[in-house]
């Protein structure tokens, strides 16, 4: 069986289940029978057709420990950079467990919660017990239930009635390097009252170091569960900026009230093997959602991106805009279903995934989808993979840009189109920054002798 | 300035150009002209270094350079220039980014320094304004939902900045009303110099009005038919390429007068042979 290795492991470690509290106790022992009842995913189920975690399955993780974290620790001091920490509140975690002293969790305006989920654990048991697993469901999510199995430490945010937050609250996740093979299991849980606004980044963030012949893989399970009231707004970011040893596997659900906005943009610049899912459930009216991602994939790079969009009640509009950039033989998964229920009527369902292939080993494998079963609806959906524009690159040669500088010139333009989407600012500029530079790394590896240019069974890609 | 012996050219497994020869000294004026399929576009995208167009014999001499042995960029760097017929839409690149680009990467070539970026600025708007474009075109993608007419200054607005040594305008003057024609014109003679050389590739005799050539070159099937000075563009605007069309028409006649007689002969004979093979 594929999955022995993980589920040995489960069974081995009692301690987990017994929590000290009982109702935790009793949600990770369903959480457990969850997990044996579905097992892992395997190619054959359609869900995962794409994406084979066999080299997961049969490599024993121990349960990640930070270690010694040095306070001059390279990636975490550059890693400032992505949020001043005068500006934003930030949570600093090392192999998924929370650093006080690389953290700001202050000064709150009254009534907002935003803690270790550790702490959250002893203190908002109430609210904790009230979603968690509700929105991520264990029966049918064996990684959710793996992740609720194991969890130990996140985050919670919890925004009182039309409270806003202005500034960002930076997740930093980051997996040192190791030499045994490491699993963590980050648990985020949002919860937006009515009227409330907030802004949550979500970065995991491996040393590169880790990429050295003797490196362990490291694995990360996480969910993220967000829960927003009427009239809520919540801005989510993720950034994924792992190595090649990275297994990230990760869920974020939502269910959204009525009028409620999810606005979610998706960021995989480095990682080793990723599987995104993320689940939408609009259940009142008026709820608007806005999914957006951009990916940068190159070497042997997998990347996989799982979106649903259940549109339950009428007139709620989602919005789904999806583009990779794929190098090497790096390989893209895009799945994107909207499923219009019956009820509802006057819906608006948009779905986007656009790909650049760099090199004729890359592959990318999309589909887009739709399940309406209303009538009275407005929905749409396309894909297209293509390659560079060879008149473009010809006419950016023929100003004396070098095919390097020109090929960067292109993807990063491809890759604006979704980087203009996110609202301007320093985060933006941040993003792009990260952006032009995966680009460029990826520009230098594209073969040398120009092939793809000269190739002329690839029709040219165009993108308006 | 440019040297062109022989130059035959493919493109896929067609033969576009049959043995181009050409010269053309610094200082000069050229106008290429012919029908559609003549391959001027081919000439123009062949010196530029387009991929799709195979060189199969003959030299190219640019100020003593192999031109030919350069790849597209080196031959930017070295002082060639292309005005796009068509030129490429390039959205999410604006066009002053795409601007500085272009220019920094041939001083780079050049071994200049980078260009300071207010200077830069400077210059590019003070050329718009000589073009009389509108500087809200600067940061639009590039080309991106221009008219045809911003098209085609735009590409000036390159030459101007980019300042090549040879610039060969492909069908620059295509597409644009009379006032766009001027003010591209005007653009292109603040171009002229001495030291700088023109390939204007043109169907028709209009632009020529304000450019005026040194050399008018025929192109048919790949070959120039006949050379001249500006006088033959006007010869061409009033009686078409076509140059021996009273001939062409007295054969024509000809052959008709013989396919009348001929054909009803022939048939007489099968008429007559085919009961002759029943039997």
């Amino acid at each position: 069986m594929q999955n022995a290795r993980l589920l040995n492991e489960t069974d081995g470690y009692n301690s987990p289940v017994n929590s000290g509290w009982p109702w935790l106790t009793a949600f990770r022992q369903q959480a457990q029978q969850d997990f044996s009842a579905q097992g892992l995913p395997t190619i054959q189920q359609e869900e995962w057709k794409y994406t084979s975690i066999k080299t997961l399955a049969n490599t024993a993780f121990n349960l990640a420990s930070p270690g010694a974290v040095n306070k001059q620790n390279k990636a975490l001091s550059s890693s400032n950079k992505t949020s001043n920490t005068k500006q934003n509140y930030r949570l600093t975690f090392v192999a998924g467990r929370f650093q006080a002293n690389w953290s700001q969790l202050g000064p709150l305006p009254h009534g907002i919660k935003l803690m270790p989920l550790k702490q959250a654990l002893e203190q908002e048991h109430s609210l904790i017990q009230t979603h968690m697993g509700r929105i991520a469901q264990h029966h049918n999510h064996p990684f959710a239930a793996l992740n609720s199995l194991w969890l130990e430490d996140g985050v919670l945010l919890y925004v009182p009635r039309d409270c806003h937050l202005e500034k960002p609250i930076h997740c930093l996740f980051y997996s040192p390097a190791g030499t045994e093979p490491q699993a963590c299991y980050p648990r985020l849980l949002i919860v937006l009252e009515p009227g409330a606004q907030a802004q949550l980044i979500e970065e995991y963030l491996a040393s590169p170091q880790q990429e050295q012949k003797d490196g362990a893989p490291n694995f990360t399970d996480s969910i993220t569960e967000v829960v927003l009231a009427k009239g809520a707004r919540l801005t989510h970011f993720k950034l994924l900026r792992e190595n090649a040893l990275g297994r990230h596997i990760a869920g974020i659900h939502v269910e959204q009230a009525g009028n409620s906005c999810f606005q979610s943009f998706s960021l995989a610049l480095d990682g080793g093997l990723c599987r995104n899912d993320i689940q939408v459930r609009l259940n009142a009216e008026g709820a608007q959602v806005q999914l957006d991602g951009l990916y940068i994939l190159a070497d042997h790079q997998h990347l996989d991106n799982h979106l649903r969009v259940d549109h339950l009640k009428p007139g709620c509009n989602s919005e789904v805009f999806y583009k990779g950039v794929l190098n090497g033989q790096a390989r893209g998964v895009f799945n994107g279903m909207a499923i219009v229920h019956p009820d509802a009527q006057k819906s608006d369902a948009r779905q986007v995934n656009k790909n650049l292939l760099l090199s004729k080993k890359a592959e990318m494998d999309t589909k887009p989808e739709l399940q309406i079963e209303a009538d009275d609806v407005k929905c749409s959906h396309g894909a297209t993979v293509g390659q560079l524009d060879n008149e473009a690159l010809f006419y950016l040669s023929s100003r004396g840009l070098d095919r390097d500088s020109a090929r960067t010139l292109l993807t990063s333009a491809f890759a604006h189109e979704l980087l203009n989407r996110i609202p301007a600012g320093q985060l933006r500029k941040q993003l792009t920054s990260l952006t032009r530079d995966a680009l460029a790394r990826d520009a230098q590896a594209v073969q040398p002798d120009g092939a793809l240019l000269a190739d002329k069974k690839y029709k040219p890609l165009r993108w308006s | 300035m440019l040297s062109i012996k022989d130059l035959t050219v493919r493109i896929e497994d067609k033969l576009i150009l049959q043995g181009i020869n050409l010269e053309v000294a610094a200082g000069e004026v050229h106008a290429i002209m012919g029908p559609n399929g003549s391959g001027k576009s081919t000439l123009a995208q062949t010196l530029a270094g387009h991929p799709d167009y195979h060189v199969c014999q003959g030299q190219v001499s640019y100020q003593g350079k192999d031109l030919l042995s350069l790849n597209v960029e080196q031959r930017a760097g070295a002082g060639v220039f292309l005005a796009f017929q068509y030129p490429v839409e390039i959205p999410g690149v604006s066009n002053i980014h795409f601007l500085k680009s272009a220019l920094n990467s041939l001083r780079k070539q050049r071994g200049e320094p980078e260009l300071d970026a207010f200077d830069f600025l400077t210059d590019v708007k003070q050329k718009m304004a000589q073009m009389q474009m509108e500087e809200a075109l600067l940061y639009r993608g590039v080309n991106e939902g221009f008219s045809g007419g911003e098209k085609k200054s735009n590409e000036i607005l390159q030459l101007l900045v980019l300042e090549p040594q040879l610039a060969i305008l492909d069908e620059t003057d295509s597409g644009l009303d009379i006032d766009a024609l001027k003010r591209v014109a005007a653009g292109v003679n603040a171009f002229r110099s001495p030291e700088r050389a023109l390939i204007l590739v043109t169907h028709y005799q209009r632009l020529l009005e304000y450019l005026v050539p040194d050399r008018v070159h025929v192109l048919q099937d790949g070959r120039i038919i006949r050379s001249g000075g500006p006088e033959l563009a006007l010869e061409l605007e009033q009686q078409g390429y076509a140059p021996n069309q009273p001939e062409t028409i007295t054969d024509l006649s000809e052959l008709i007068s013989n396919e009348s007689h001929t054909p009803s002969n022939e048939s007489l004979k099968i008429d007559q042979e085919v009961p002759d093979a029943e039997r």
